[in-house]
């Protein structure tokens, strides 16, 4: 039986370290679907079958969480003791909103330019870069157990997650008005 | 999840977007950001030598709950006194909007918006 108490990086095998090699966490995940999978516990017990479906559930979940940049940033401060409360987290960062503001409004503006595929791909190019940085500023916040700062940058990675779902929503819209 | 007519209006016909100069000495200006779902809004009053709130815009990037809360709460405050409207609460807000537990943040998110803006306008003057 798998053990729930373990950490994320324990289960797949990775070092807790923040750059993890997608690779591994790929064929790791593969490896222990197949091992787990509830349908191979097709002939055993109730209680058995009801441990597999649990522990699919937990793979599926830690899976998930350092799959993503934001909640694999997330999780190791949570390893560490910091509560996250999504209900009362706000970000008061005026420049960094204001910037936020300005992004969005820019994605709005996208339809009125010359070329709004090129318009939407500088953007993204834009967002992506702006998220990169986040992410250095996490692992040395993190490094240097900063972590009220370190919170900060995964707060702020939402904003840019949100804008990277806009731009790939608008791009998707584009594109199909082009055919 | 099924939103309340109010919330509906609102985003449909939402009073008051727009933008005043930032700069300008009687307007005060509160942006805030919720990073559980990454919404952005910006509220703006302009505040008239009486002390009354003479006008108020807003901005919200965000989900209809996030738009309704910014958009009423631009219509409560016009007329209002800073002190007024520093007693309105998220939860006057949350509930003429019938918003349901999981989009009561945006509410949230509204009453610190214009609190910032209080703030903003008190810091000028």
């Amino acid at each position: 039986m798998l053990d729930f108490k373990q950490s994320y990086f324990e289960l797949f095998g990775l070092p807790e370290d923040y750059n993890i090699d997608p690779s591994v966490l790929a064929n790791s995940f593969r490896e222990l679907q197949a091992k787990y999978h509830p349908d191979r516990f097709v002939n055993s017990d109730e209680q058995e079958r009801r441990v597999a479906v649990q522990t699919t559930g937990f793979i599926n979940e830690a899976n998930e969480t350092l799959k993503s940049s934001r909640l694999r940033a997330r999780y190791m401060l949570q390893l560490k003791g910091v509560d996250f409360d999504d209900e009362i987290d706000t970000t008061s960062d005026g420049m960094f909103l204001l910037h936020q503001m300005e992004m969005r409004e820019a994605l709005e503006d996208v339809p009125n330019a010359k070329d709004p595929i090129a318009r939407v791909d500088d953007i993204a190019h834009d967002v992506e870069a702006q998220m990169d940085v986040l992410k250095e500023s996490f692992v040395e916040h993190f490094a240097a157990e900063k972590y009220a700062e370190a919170k900060e940058d995964v707060l702020k990675m939402k904003f840019f997650e949100r804008l990277c779902q806009e731009v790939k929503t608008l791009t998707e819209k584009l594109e199909d008005e082009m055919f | 999840m099924a939103y309340s007519e109010k919330v509906i209006d609102h985003y449909e016909n939402p009073r008051n977007v727009g933008a005043m100069d930032k700069d300008a000495q009687e307007v005060g200006t509160g942006m805030v950001g919720a990073p559980a779902c990454g919404d952005v809004m910006k509220l703006q009053i302009k505040v008239g030598a009486n002390g009354i709130i003479e006008d108020a815009k807003f901005k919200t990037y965000g989900c209809g709950s996030a738009i309704a809360s910014s958009s009423l709460l631009t219509e409560w405050v016009k007329g209002k006194s800073l002190d007024e409207v520093q007693a309105i609460k998220n939860t006057d807000i949350a509930e003429e909007l019938e918003l349901p537990p999981v989009k009561v943040h945006c509410s949230v998110l509204a009453e610190d918006a214009i609190k910032a803006a209080i703030a903003d306008y008190q810091s000028k003057q």
